[in-house]
């Protein structure tokens, strides 16, 4: 009986210390996780590890058709992924801003968010390289999104359609200003939704939607996707809708950073 | 400590290392790419079950902890959230095995619940912030679909984690004072 009250006893001081000690990482998190950040020296590890799953994968669905050797394989993908950054650039440059000016860096998508609570994905660059949090994320096809972690060699994407995506956008046809919010509701159709826009607004579906020059963390001019519905809603006076994003976030193996941050775009301005 | 203890105890630490690295190794790098929907079963859920259930709450809260700990780490919610979630399931199923008889399904069960309650919560923690609460969204495409993936999971994991971990056959063990 004395054992048994003993060992309880040593239950609820374990559970007591381990909750104060998760009460600890809660608070600290406020502070920008100084406790977590203990545990950097692993990233290496886990970047090492991502990677490796990575090439794995590759060998199961390789990039492109060719077979030859080892050496020209690399080649093949590293053109494949030159290719696919031009063919990015040439897209935005058809757009009615020209940010050609913007340094970017290319990087691979090595990982994705475990738990799939978040629609984050991780490439393969960190501080190391120069990627601070905020900078913007291009998929070949237009915005995928935003880097909200950075680690040594590591960083965290939040993409576009994560519900905790908000992009100030417009449509380039009748440069009506919208909010482009992610919504659990549109995730497995592959879209985003489409919010606060005026009832006098003439955006139509088929519209092109890029960035807005209001955004406060986009630069301006990223091509986002095509309005491919909006409709009233009977309760207010506002147009709801859904975008079609280009990026395909399923199959994301590359993408760019662009290394100015919107907040230095703007100190540049005024 | 008597020596025998000494070495029941580190044979321990070592079989959950070792299960620790394996699993999380599977959950994080693995799993993602091989399920889609976001809908992977929750391989940590198992363990630390399987923990508790063998060696009662103070085991299964200490991995509970360290796998909330990896989640936090490599997750993007607030830190200390999974930490909690895990440390609680790893107490509340230690506390539980003892009103359940030995059983391949009741504890399947049991898994299955703790991975629903653990949806939810991370629901709470991600969603209530924002100040959306797409429920029965998230249920539906979400928490259920993970839920029978986890179930699935732990119907073919638990009899085999079971006597790896196990010490001595057919005897639970407690790692305590």
């Amino acid at each position: 009986m004395k054992l048994f009250k003993r060992k309880r006893k040593f239950s609820t001081i374990l559970l007591s210390i381990l909750l104060c000690l998760c009460l600890i990482f809660f608070i600290s998190d406020a502070f920008g996780r100084p406790l977590l950040a203990a545990f950097n020296f692993a990233d290496p590890v886990f970047s090492s590890a991502y990677k490796g799953v990575g090439q794995i994968k590759n060998i199961f669905s390789p990039p492109g058709a060719y077979t030859g050797d080892d050496e020209l394989k690399s080649l093949v993908a590293e053109l494949e992924i030159k290719a696919a950054q031009t063919d990015s650039l040439r897209q935005l440059l058809e757009m009615k801003e020209s940010y050609s000016d913007y340094d970017m860096t290319g990087a691979y998508v090595i990982g994705k968010e475990a738990g799939g609570w978040y629609d984050i994905f991780i490439i393969d660059k960190g501080s190391e390289d120069g990627i601070k949090k905020g900078m913007n994320v291009l998929s070949a096809e237009g915005l995928a999104g935003i880097v909200t972690e950075t680690g040594k060699y590591t960083s965290k994407v939040t993409s576009l359609i994560d519900e905790s995506s908000n992009v100030s956008c417009m449509s380039l046809t009748t440069e009506d200003l919208f909010m482009a919010e992610g919504e659990s509701s549109l995730k497995n159709k592959g879209k985003i939704g489409l919010t606060m826009v005026t009832e006098s607004s003439d955006i139509q579906a088929g519209d092109k939607v890029v960035t807005s020059y209001v955004s406060s963390n986009f630069l301006p001019g990223l091509f986002v996707g095509y309005i491919s519905e909006v409709y009233e809603q009977p309760s207010d006076s506002t147009l709801y809708g859904e975008i079609l994003p280009v990026t395909d976030f399923e199959h994301l193996n590359s993408v760019l950073v662009i290394t100015t941050l919107k907040s230095e775009l703007l100190e540049e301005l005024s | 400590m008597s020596r025998n203890k000494r070495y029941t105890l580190i044979l321990f630490s070592l079989k959950i290392a070792a299960l620790f690295v394996i699993l999380t190794a599977v959950q994080i790098f693995v799993l993602p790419f091989i399920f889609p929907f976001k809908c992977a079963p929750n391989l940590f859920i198992i363990l630390c079950s399987v923990v508790s259930f063998i060696y009662r709450p103070n085991a299964g809260m200490i991995v509970g902890f360290l796998l909330g700990l990896i989640s936090d780490m490599l997750g993007s919610g607030y830190d200390g959230t999974q930490m909690l979630l895990y440390t609680l399931i790893g107490f509340l199923f230690g506390k539980l095995k003892s009103i359940f008889r030995e059983d391949n399904l009741v504890p399947v069960l049991f898994i299955g619940l703790g991975d629903f309650i653990y949806g939810l919560m991370m629901f709470c923690i991600r969603f209530i912030p924002m100040g959306h609460f797409p429920l029965t969204v998230m249920i539906i495409s979400k928490i259920i679909p993970e839920t029978l993936f986890t179930m699935i999971a732990a119907l073919c994991l638990y009899r085999p984690l079971k006597k790896f971990l196990s010490l001595k056959e057919g005897s639970d063990s407690e790692i305590a004072p």
